[in-house]
């Protein structure tokens, strides 16, 4: 069972950080749960009253912005991809669109849970499908296209 | 078929450059049009899930016009249809 195994795949906070090139306040994936290379990859980003964001979103309101959820989303889609590229193929972190739908607001206390799963994977970019969920309650969803150089 | 795919990507590529459909030269070279590698990449993505294809990647080069885009996907259709 080749598939149960690589889903056994998982990495930590220290090893994501080893992966991508973003660094606090932009680094949005805590921890990887579970990886399908070539498929699949499922993260955790947890939210606390302490994210920077919350100074001014809103004051005496915090709700973790969109914007933010959707650079957690490619962060998940720019790691599948590394983990399922060929060894050279530059990495793809440079966001050309995003179709993406937000359908629930996140909080402090919240654990986005993000699936991120494979649609095309080429020399020139990336496209991924994301779906977030806290508690298995559906809060955000997005087809993501990333290319490996500016200007692709 | 030909008609229905050269709309399909009329439409798309419309939405991309951000021009209006009526405007679009389907022989135009699409990277003239404003379109970059990775759009091309999306447009591919678009016919293999509306047609049911697996397009590879080096198929890409062929991504010049609408037209040249029309070519490739009715030769894959019929290879799909006699396989």
């Amino acid at each position: 069972m080749v598939a149960s195994e690589t889903l056994q795949e998982t990495l930590s906070f220290e090893q994501v950080r080893g992966l991508l090139a973003h660094r606090f306040p932009f680094l949005m994936i805590d921890r990887v749960t579970a990886i399908e290379r070539g498929k699949r990859l499922l993260a955790l980003k947890h939210i606390t009253g302490n994210e920077l964001c919350f100074v001014g979103h809103f004051p005496g309101h915090a709700i973790f912005p969109g914007v933010l959820i959707l650079e957690a989303m490619a962060q998940s889609v720019s790691l599948l991809d590394l983990l399922s590229r060929d060894a050279g193929m530059p990495p793809a972190k440079y966001l050309g669109s995003a179709n993406a739908k937000f359908l629930t607001p996140v909080v402090p206390g919240d654990s986005l849970e993000i699936e991120a799963v494979l649609i095309k994977q080429a020399s020139r970019g990336v496209i991924g499908s994301v779906h977030v969920s806290v508690q298995g309650k559906a809060v955000a969803r997005a087809e993501i296209a990333l290319g490996r150089g500016e200007g692709t | 078929m030909r008609e229905e795919i050269t709309a399909l990507l009329r439409s798309e590529v419309a939405r991309m450059v951000e021009l209006p459909e009526p405007s679009i030269d389907n022989s135009a070279h699409l990277v003239e049009m404003g379109m970059d590698s990775l759009q091309a990449l999306q447009l591919l993505v678009l016919v293999e899930r509306t047609y049911n294809l697996q397009i590879g990647e080096q198929e890409l080069q062929q991504f010049t016009s609408i037209n040249a885009v029309v070519d490739l996907v009715m030769s894959f259709l019929s290879v799909a249809k006699a396989s």
